[in-house]
């Protein structure tokens, strides 16, 4: 199980971070934040 | 086996190859594509003048109902509709299927594997006789068009009269290029006659799509007419009216759609002589065949919503007016049978790939997960069917009891429809990865981290696409919500390209379960094969229609009206009929096709009709 | 032979479902029908086709009925024949008309010439006229259409038809009969009808392209918002932009519709 479950949440958070990354910038280059503003 | 898992990565390769070239031409020669409105309007004056000095090209004739010819007693509208769908349908199969022959025709010469040039000519086969009813069918729609709507095809053959003269030309090259190709196949072998094979196979596949972008350019040019002024006076380039605004959209639209209806055709000749089989080895053969043409179909279809997506919103940027009645007006309702056969779509290849995992013998470890890929692919299924506002006269308004639908109007809006299909495609993807994985055993070390990085790689991209859909779907402004979209698709691709990639090193070097056991498969497998060709077909029926319908009582956009007796738009229940009796004729034909592609090997021995 | 004819029963099964599902499935809704295309031939109209032309135009393209109406906004048009010799008399009319028709066209396109007492400008001292010059901005007759509606108001008020009717064809354009619909009288349709909700929100649902409108009752009166929907140019709000609004609202909608669009915003508090 250890075996699994460290990499798994490393993973994780690697990916996450890594897509919200990718929301941002391609929000960005559209002219636009993630998060909305008005 | 380098065989098998050489072929499934290339064919989907080629694939993403092929469109990516594609759009990359697009995309590349954007600035001569599409011009700015105002643009337009001066090169159009510039042309106007000339042509006020020049060839004096008539303005569009309006038409009253005394206009159009009855024969026969026939209805005119209904007769080229089905013309031009069974058309539709042909063409779709018989541009489709020279794609993927030389796709496989390549994995064969790269495998040196006799089965793959073996599956690639029995699909050219099957196609002959299909190429010959598209002509047939082409003749007849032009024909109808001529007789029916006689000042329409005058004023379209005048604009594109240089297009179609090349067009008519062009198939003295396909006739001439398929049968060498065909008839050559047992002859152009080994060596260089083999390369010389594969290129009339590229030649093929040049011209057909040659005469699909001709032919599209018409019936764009009817969308969003272009190189014509507001009363219809051609400016005389011809160039301009094909290269109008929803050209290119729908020519990778049909590009792509073209590819997986011709797997999906395939595929259910492959379920029928798979339940027909003599033997073992036939059984083998043809399930073996089912799966590639299905992989075919599958590889294709992944791709396809956003084409279409794509060309839905040219639609709208062309006509804000034509967008909304496509999406928010009469046709709304249309989009939601739409969603029922894509779902069945999915549904149908999902469970073929499901009863496919029995042909390994190491399945048993992924069948527990099935359901639950079930379970999300049909609540996905339901969040992509709901309707929501639908903009409509008084009349409509009253018959459906107001403009929005009672109970699940806040599903029912795009985001909601983005996630759905995002998610479809990732779980689809998900049972492709259980296919491939269920025949291999891991060898390397780190086998168990490399699953949990898998199953992070999935969990975080789902999130990802929820958070975007119903974050930015439902908590902020439509800029927002449609910008949001973006980075959903582009989370979909990283998950399967990702998970792809990191398959192959997880099970680099891999065991084998055991051989494939090709055959094992359930005859209830092969119906959803069928299902997935007669759903395939009934879908393009339907578009067509739509295509066809927002145009509504134009026969060019704003600058022909249609002045016949049938200029209404009909009730979808009416369109829906007519495109189930083009289906099922549609069938009839194709199931000649299949007949005849076998046929031709048969034999019949009569004992003392031959003097000796 | 037996998987033949399961297959293809099948088949008609699956395309049959798929049928039943389009017919049974989903509301039938009968598409509105094209809309008629009306062209105008001056050179053979009779007067009564001209006058009705006139009332169409009157009923429609004109926004006439806006004002001239039963809510007391402009001056009733039926008894005209009969009061006009005292205001051609008026020591405050600053026209030049001598007949009924020409006065007719003058309180058309310049209806400051005279105003009737009470339906004066606020503050003007009735010296100005709310009603616009018909020929000019966003109702545009031309001048066969303007003789049509004076056609039309002679016959009204029962006086002498004397307008000719004008044989330059291209004076006139051709009109385009809009499909007849039926007046709607929910707010919710009527804003369906005409798509507010594709610029404007309320209470959460709706477009950013143009304000809010959830507190718009409690921000601005009655009269504020009817200039609003029929001259959205005449004040835009802070951080939008200028002739994004239809302004052919006025030509489009129903009276009646119009009402029931301000009752339900005034109440939007």
């Amino acid at each position: 199980m250890k075996g699994y479950l460290l990499p798994f949440v490393a993973a994780l958070v690697v990916c996450l971070a890594g897509f919200l990354l990718l929301d941002t910038a391609v929000m960005a280059m559209q002219g636009l934040s993630l998060i909305f503003q008005q | 086996m380098t065989g098998p898992r050489a072929f499934r990565k290339a064919p989907a390769l080629a694939l993403f190859g092929l469109i990516f070239a594609l759009l990359a031409l697009t995309f590349t020669g954007f600035d001569q594509l599409g011009p700015l409105a105002s643009e337009q309007a001066a090169a159009e004056q510039v042309v106007a003048a000339d042509a006020a000095v020049a060839a004096p090209y008539a303005p569009a004739p309006k038409l009253t109902a005394a206009d159009y010819p009855t024969i026969a007693g026939v209805n005119s509208r209904v007769a080229v509709w089905i013309f031009a769908q069974l058309h539709l349908w042909f063409a779709a199969f018989v541009l489709a299927v020279p794609i993927f022959v030389f796709i496989i025709e390549i994995i064969g010469m790269r495998t040196r594997d006799k089965r793959y040039d073996d599956m690639a000519y029995e699909f050219i086969k099957v196609s002959i006789t299909a190429y010959s009813l598209t002509a047939i069918l082409g003749g007849s729609l032009l024909f109808f068009l001529i007789l029916f709507y006689p000042h329409l095809f005058g004023y379209l053959s005048t604009i594109f009269s240089e297009s179609m003269f090349y067009y008519a030309l062009l198939f003295f090259a396909e006739s001439a290029v398929l049968y060498i190709y065909y008839y050559g196949w047992h002859w152009l072998q080994g060596g260089i006659r083999k390369w010389i094979h594969l290129g009339l196979g590229l030649s093929l596949n040049v011209v057909g799509t040659c005469l699909m972008l001709l032919a599209n350019s018409w019936l764009t040019f009817m969308m969003s007419p272009a190189g014509v002024d507001a009363a219809g006076v051609f400016g005389g380039d011809t160039w301009a009216a094909m290269n109008n605004f929803l050209w290119h959209p729908i020519n990778i639209h049909r590009f792509v759609a073209n590819i997986a209806y011709g797997g999906s055709i395939v595929g259910a000749y492959a379920a029928f002589k798979f339940l027909t089989a003599g033997s073992q080895e036939e059984r083998a053969h043809y399930d073996w065949m089912g799966y590639n043409a299905n992989f075919i179909a599958i590889c294709a279809l992944l791709p396809l919503p956003f084409a279409g997506y794509y060309l839905a919103a040219e639609m709208y940027l062309y006509s804000q007016q034509m967008g909304i009645t496509l999406m928010g007006g009469i046709f709304a309702w249309l989009f939601i049978i739409q969603a029922v056969l894509i779902g069945t779509l999915f549904l149908s290849a999902n469970y073929y790939l499901w009863c496919g995992m029995g042909r390994s013998d190491g399945a048993k470890r992924y069948t527990k997960y099935i359901k639950y890929i079930a379970i999300v692919l049909v609540g996905a299924f339901l969040v992509w069917f709901t309707p929501h506002t639908l903009v409509l006269t008084n009349e409509e308004l009253k018959a459906l009891g107001g403009p929005h639908h009672k109970i699940l109007g806040p599903l029912g809006i795009m985001p909601a429809k983005n996630t759905a299909v995002n998610v479809m495609i990732i779980f689809t993807a998900l049972s492709f990865m259980f296919y491939r994985r269920a025949n291999k055993v891991a060898t390397v070390s780190w086998v168990n981290a490399g699953n949990a990085i898998q199953v992070a790689l999935f969990t975080a991209g789902i999130l990802n696409i929820m958070f975007l859909g119903i974050y930015h779907g439902y908590f902020t402004n439509t800029v927002y919500k449609v910008a949001a979209s973006i980075p959903q698709v582009l989370t979909t691709v990283v998950v399967i390209v990702g998970s792809i990639t990191l398959d192959s090193f997880i099970y680099k070097n891999s065991k084998e379960v055991a051989p494939l056991h090709w055959g094992r498969i359930p005859g209830r497998a092969m119906y959803a094969l069928f299902l997935l060709a007669v759903a395939f077909t009934w879908l393009m029926g339907l578009m067509g229609y739509i295509r066809s319908g927002i145009r509504q009582h134009w026969h060019v956009l704003d600058i022909m009206r249609d002045g016949s007796v049938d200029a209404f738009t009909p009730t979808l229940g009416f369109a829906a009929n007519v495109v189930s009796v083009a289906a099922i004729i549609f069938m009839a034909m194709v199931i000649f096709v299949f007949w005849i592609a076998q046929v031709s090997s048969n034999k019949t021995l009569p004992s003392g009709y031959w003097k000796e | 032979m037996k998987q033949f004819f399961t297959v293809v029963a099948f088949i008609l099964l699956t395309i049959g479902f798929f049928a039943g599902y389009s017919n049974f499935g989903i509301p039938q809704i009968e598409p509105a029908p094209p809309p008629k295309e009306e062209k105008l031939d001056l050179g053979s109209m009779t007067m009564d086709q001209f006058i009705a032309l006139g009332d169409r135009i009157f009923q429609g393209k004109g926004t006439c009925t806006l004002c001239h109406n039963s809510l007391g906004r402009a001056p009733m048009l039926g008894t005209i024949a009969e009061v006009f010799p005292k205001r051609l008399k008026d020591e405050r009319y600053k026209g030049e008309a001598e007949d009924l028709e020409a006065y007719l066209v003058e309180s058309l396109v310049e209806p400051s010439a005279f105003v009737v007492a009470g339906f004066g400008k606020k503050g003007t001292n009735d010296a100005e006229s709310p009603m616009p010059n018909v020929s000019g901005g966003s109702i545009g007759l031309s001048e066969a259409e303007v003789a049509a509606v004076v056609a039309y108001l002679q016959d009204q008020a029962g006086a002498e038809v004397t307008v000719e009717i004008p044989t330059d064809v291209d004076a006139a354009e051709e009109e385009e009969e809009a499909e007849t619909r039926e007046a709607l009288a929910d707010p919710k349709a009527i804003m369906a009808q005409f798509t507010c909700d594709a610029c404007h929100m309320i209470n959460g649902a709706g477009g950013e392209v143009g304000p809010d409108l959830s507190k718009v009752g409690a921000a601005y009166d009655r009269d504020y918002l009817r200039r609003a929907l029929l001259q959205p140019n005449a004040e835009i709000a802070k951080g939008f932009e200028a002739d994004m609004m239809p302004d052919d609202l006025g030509e489009q909608m129903f009276v009646t519709e119009l009402e029931v669009l301000l009752d339900f915003l005034v109440e939007l508090k």
